[in-house]
C-alpha cells in the first residue's frame, strides 16, 4: 500500500534523517545510571539486613540512600530508558526528525545535571521528604524548565511530522508529558526559607493526599505510560507484526488515563483521610484491572505466531517476560488496594516487593528488551554476545523472583505477627516490635541476595553492549528516507477519531481533561474546604526547637521507616494508642504518615519513654532494644543546632498557614534555647556534659517528646515497670 | 457549598446518574470503535511502525 501512495507522490518526496544521536546519548545515560541506581538498591537491602553497613558514615545511611536509590531508579534509570525509546520510536512514527536538535542536547543534558544534583544532595540531608519528591525546589524548578523543553521538542516534531496518523505509541507520550507537568508542579508547591529548605504549602491530610496523588500517578504516568507507548512500538517490531488489536489500544489508552488518576488515595487506606476519598481511590484502583490486563494482553497476543523465537530473540523475550511481570504486579496492585487485604499489607515489605515487580519486572525488562533492538540498531553491528544475553535473562529473572517471594514472605509473616492478639489474655501476642523484625532479617538477606542478582545480570548486559558498541562500525553515514510532506498528502474523508488523531493539540486537551476530572473530584474538596478536617482547639503549633528537631526528622529520613499515623484497629491502638485523627496534622509540613514501618509507629511516642532513653537511643539503639536493625546516629551528638534561621523558619511555615505570632517569631531563638536547656537537662543531670544543649540531638528529643501529646494521651511519662527498667 | 455537596451523599439518584454515564460512555466508545467498515482504517494505523519512510 505504501508503494502505491508514493508512486502516486512521487514528485512531493522529502529526504530526511533521524536524529540518533540524541538516542544514543540517552542510551548511555540510561546504561550507567541503572547501575548506579541498582548498586545503591543493594546497598540499601543491605543495611537492613545489616545495620553497620552505613559504616558509620551520615551521608551512607539509609534514610538519606533510600531516596537515592528510589530517584535513581525512577528518574535517571527508567527516565533515560524513555526518553531513549521516545526519541527513537517518535522519529520513525511520524517519518520525520525531531524538531530541532539543541533542544534534544538540552534535554539530555539538563537532565543528567538534574540528576548530578539530586545524587549529591539527597546524601546531604537536602529533602522536602515527600516520597518521590524529595528533589529541592531550585532542583524542581530545574526538572520543570528541562521537561519545558522536552515538551516543546516533542510537540515542534508532531506539527512538522510527515505521517498523518499518530500512532497509539505517540499518545502514551503525550498522556505521559502532560500529566507529569500538572503533578510535578502540583505537588512541588512550596515556600521557601532559604536555597535549600522550603515547606509544602499543604499541611497533613491536604499534603497526604496531594503527595500519593502525585505519587501512584509517578508510577502510572512516568513508569507505565511512556513503556506502554513504547510496548506499542517495540513489540510490533520485535514480533514484525502489527498489534494484536488497534481498536483494544483506543480503549486501552482511554480507559488506563481517566482510571489511573484516581487510585493515589488507596496508599492512605484506614488513614485519617476523609473515607468517601479512602473509597474512590479503592474502587477505580480495582477498575484498573481491566485496562492494564487488557493492554497486557494485547501485547503479549501480538506475539502469536513467533513465539518460537522468544528461544533466541532476546528483544522478544525481555518484551514478552515484562508484560508478564506488569501483567502480574497490575494484578496485585488492585488486589492490595483492596480495604481488608490492605489493613495487612499496608506499612509491610509485601508493599516493597509489589514495587519491584514493576520496577524490575516491567520497567528493567521492558529497557533491557528495547536495548537488545536498539543497540545493535542504532550502532549497525550485532549483539556482541548471545549467550551472555541469556544469562542476563536468567540472572534477572531468578533474582527478582528470590525478592519478590522473599518480601511477600516477609510482609505477610510481619503483618501477621502486628495483629495477632491472644485468644485468652485479649493482649498483642508481640507487644515488642522488634520481635517482628528480627524474626523478617533473614529474609532481608535473601532479598539483598536477590538484589545482587539483579546488580549483576545488569553488569552482564552493560558488558555485552559495551563490547557490541565497541565493535561497531565507525563514523557509518546515516540513512537517509524519503516521504512526502504532510501538506502534499492526498486529504481522505477525515472523520471522528481519526480527526482527533490527526489534531495533536485538541487531542492534548483532551487527554489534560481526562486526567483533571479524577484530581478535581478528589483533591479539591479537600483543598477548598478545612470544614473536612474537624478541628481540634489542643493542637498547636511546634515550638521553635521542636520545629528544629523536625527538620532533622525529614533530613535524616526517619519517615522512611517510622510511620506517624494510626489506623483504627484494635491491635493498633493497642500497641500505639488512640487512633490519629485529622486534626492533629493541620501543621505538619509535609505531613510524615510514612509508608512502611520497617521500625514502630512514632504518632503518640511523645512521653513515652524518658529523654536520656532517647539520648541513649541514638547512640546505640541495640543498648535500648536488643535486636534493633535502626542505625546508629551519633553525628547528632556533635552537629550544632541552626539556631539563626528559626525566625525565617517560622516565618515561612506562617505563610502557609502555621498561626505563629510576631512574638513567637521575634522571639524564637531565645524561646529555643531556653527549652534545650530544660530538655537537656534530665541529660546533663545523668552525667551528659553540658554542651550538649546546643546540639541538634536535644532538638531531636524535643520534636519526639511532642509526638502525640496534643492529642491528650500519654502527656506524661508513665513511671512502668519497664520504662524504669528501660531507664536504668 | 460543602454543606449542599454533603447532604446529597444519600440521595442515590446522582450517583446512579454519574454511574450510568460512565457505562454509557464506555459502551459508546465501545461501538464507535467497532463500528462496520473500519477495519480498513485501524489496518492501516496499525501497520505504521512497520514502516518508517521509504529507504533512499
Amino acid at each position: 500500500m505504501m508503494n502505491e501512495k508514493s508512486e502516486s507522490q512521487q514528485q512531493h518526496l522529502e529526504t530526511f534523517s533521524y536524529d540518533d544521536d540524541v538516542t544514543k546519548l540517552f542510551v548511555t545515560a540510561t546504561l550507567i545510571w541503572g547501575a548506579v541506581a541498582m548498586f545503591l538498591g543493594v546497598l540499601v537491602a543491605f543495611q537492613l539486613a545489616d545495620w553497620r553497613l552505613n559504616f558509620g558514615i551520615e551521608w551512607l545511611t539509609f534514610g538519606r540512600l533510600r531516596p537515592l536509590h528510589t530517584n535513581a531508579a525512577i528518574f535517571a534509570f527508567a527516565g533515560n530508558g524513555f526518553f531513549a525509546g521516545i526519541y527513537h520510536s517518535m522519529q520513525r512514527l511520524l517519518k520525520c526528525r525531531m524538531f530541532n536538535d539543541t533542544l534534544g542536547r538540552i534535554h539530555f543534558w539538563g537532565w543528567q545535571l538534574i540528576i548530578v544534583c539530586a545524587a549529591i544532595t539527597l546524601p546531604m540531608g537536602l529533602s522536602r521528604s515527600k516520597e518521590y519528591a524529595e528533589l529541592e525546589w531550585p532542583i524542581g524548578i530545574m526538572i520543570t524548565i528541562v521537561w519545558v523543553v522536552f515538551a516543546v521538542n516533542f510537540f515542534g516534531t508532531l506539527f512538522k511530522r510527515r505521517e498523518k496518523h499518530i500512532y497509539v505509541a505517540i499518545w502514551f507520550y503525550i498522556a505521559t508529558i502532560v500529566t507529569v507537568a500538572v503533578l510535578h508542579i502540583v505537588n512541588s508547591l512550596a515556600i521557601p526559607v532559604s536555597w535549600t529548605k522550603s515547606y509544602s504549602i499543604y499541611a497533613g491530610v491536604q499534603d497526604a493526599l496531594v503527595q500519593w496523588w502525585y505519587g501512584h500517578n509517578a508510577v502510572a504516568f512516568f513508569l507505565t505510560t511512556p513503556f506502554l507507548g513504547l510496548m506499542y512500538y517495540f513489540v510490533p517490531k520485535a514480533a514484525n507484526r502489527p498489534i494484536y488489536s488497534y481498536r483494544l489500544s483506543i480503549i486501552h489508552f482511554w480507559s488506563l488515563v481517566f482510571l489511573y488518576i484516581w487510585a493515589g488515595p488507596h496508599h492512605l487506606l484506614y488513614s485519617a483521610l476523609p473515607e468517601w476519598v479512602q473509597t474512590l481511590g479503592v474502587v477505580f484502583s480495582i477498575s484498573l484491572w481491566a485496562p492494564s490486563w487488557g493492554g497486557m494482553i494485547n501485547g503479549l497476543l501480538t506475539i502469536r505466531g513467533v513465539w518460537h523465537r522468544l528461544r533466541t530473540d532476546h528483544t522478544l523475550k525481555f518484551l514478552a517476560t515484562a508484560l508478564t511481570f506488569y501483567g502480574m504486579s497490575t494484578f496485585e496492585g488492585p488486589l492490595l488496594s483492596i480495604k481488608s487485604v490492605n489493613s495487612l499489607a499496608h506499612f509491610t515489605s509485601w508493599i516493597v516487593g509489589h514495587v519491584h515487580s514493576g520496577t524490575i519486572g516491567w520497567n528493567y525488562f521492558m529497557v533491557a528488551g528495547i536495548f537488545y533492538y536498539l543497540i545493535p540498531y542504532l550502532w549497525k553491528t550485532k549483539l556482541y554476545s548471545q549467550k551472555l544475553g541469556h544469562l542476563h535473562f536468567w540472572t534477572a529473572t531468578i533474582g527478582l523472583l528470590f525478592y519478590i517471594v522473599s518480601m511477600w514472605v516477609a510482609g505477610v509473616t510481619q503483618g501477621l505477627m502486628w495483629r495477632a492478639i491472644d485468644q485468652t489474655t485479649g493482649m498483642l501476642v508481640y507487644p515488642n516490635f522488634v520481635e517482628t523484625v528480627i524474626r523478617i532479617v533473614p529474609m532481608y538477606w535473601i532479598r539483598a541476595f536477590g538484589g545482587v542478582l539483579v546488580l549483576t545480570s545488569f553488569l552482564i548486559m552493560m558488558y555485552n553492549f559495551y563490547k557490541t558498541i565497541q565493535g561497531a562500525p565507525k563514523k557509518v553515514k546515516p540513512e537517509e528516507f524519503q516521504a512526502p510532506a504532510l501538506h502534499a498528502q492526498k486529504h481522505e474523508a477525515t472523520q471522528g477519531h481519526r480527526k482527533l488523531e490527526g489534531l495533536p493539540a485538541i487531542f492534548s486537551v483532551l487527554v489534560v481533561i481526562a486526567i483533571l476530572v479524577g484530581s478535581a473530584i478528589e483533591i479539591l474538596p479537600g483543598l477548598l474546604s478545612n470544614h473536612f478536617i474537624e478541628e481540634n482547639p489542643d493542637i498547636k503549633p511546634l515550638t521553635a526547637l521542636e520545629q528544629a528537631g523536625r527538620d532533622i526528622y525529614t533530613r535524616e529520613g526517619c519517615f522512611y521507616c517510622h510511620s506517624q499515623m494510626i489506623r483504627p484497629m484494635p491491635h493498633e491502638t493497642m500497641r500505639y494508642g488512640k487512633r490519629s485523627t485529622a486534626a492533629e496534622y493541620v501543621y505538619d509540613h509535609p505531613f510524615q504518615w510514612g509508608s512502611r514501618r520497617t521500625g514502630p509507629d512514632l504518632a503518640r511516642i511523645g512521653g513515652k519513654y524518658p529523654n536520656m532513653w532517647h539520648y541513649r537511643h541514638m547512640i546505640d539503639p541495640r543498648e535500648m532494644t536488643p535486636g534493633s536493625i535502626m542505625p546508629v546516629y551519633d553525628w547528632l551528638i556533635y552537629r550544632e543546632i541552626d539556631f539563626e534561621i528559626l525566625p525565617e523558619k517560622l516565618t515561612a511555615l506562617r505563610k502557609v498557614g502555621v498561626p505563629y505570632s510576631d512574638e513567637e517569631i521575634q522571639n524564637a531563638v531565645a524561646d529555643a534555647k531556653e527549652q534545650a536547656e530544660s530538655v537537656s537537662y534530665m541529660l546533663t543531670e545523668t552525667g551528659v556534659d553540658a554542651s550538649i544543649q546546643d546540639k541538634e540531638i536535644v532538638a531531636l528529643i524535643a520534636y519526639l517528646q511532642r509526638l502525640g501529646v496534643d492529642a491528650g494521651e500519654s502527656t506524661e511519662f508513665q513511671f512502668t515497670e519497664e520504662n524504669l527498667e528501660a531507664e536504668e | 457549598m460543602k454543606s449542599e455537596v454533603l447532604t446529597q451523599a444519600t440521595n442515590l439518584w446522582p450517583q446512579i446518574f454519574a454511574l450510568f454515564i460512565f457505562i454509557a460512555v464506555f459502551v459508546g466508545a465501545c461501538l464507535w470503535i467497532f463500528r462496520k467498515n473500519s477495519a480498513k482504517v485501524y489496518d492501516e494505523m496499525a501497520n505504521i511502525p512497520l514502516e518508517k519512510g521509504q529507504k533512499r
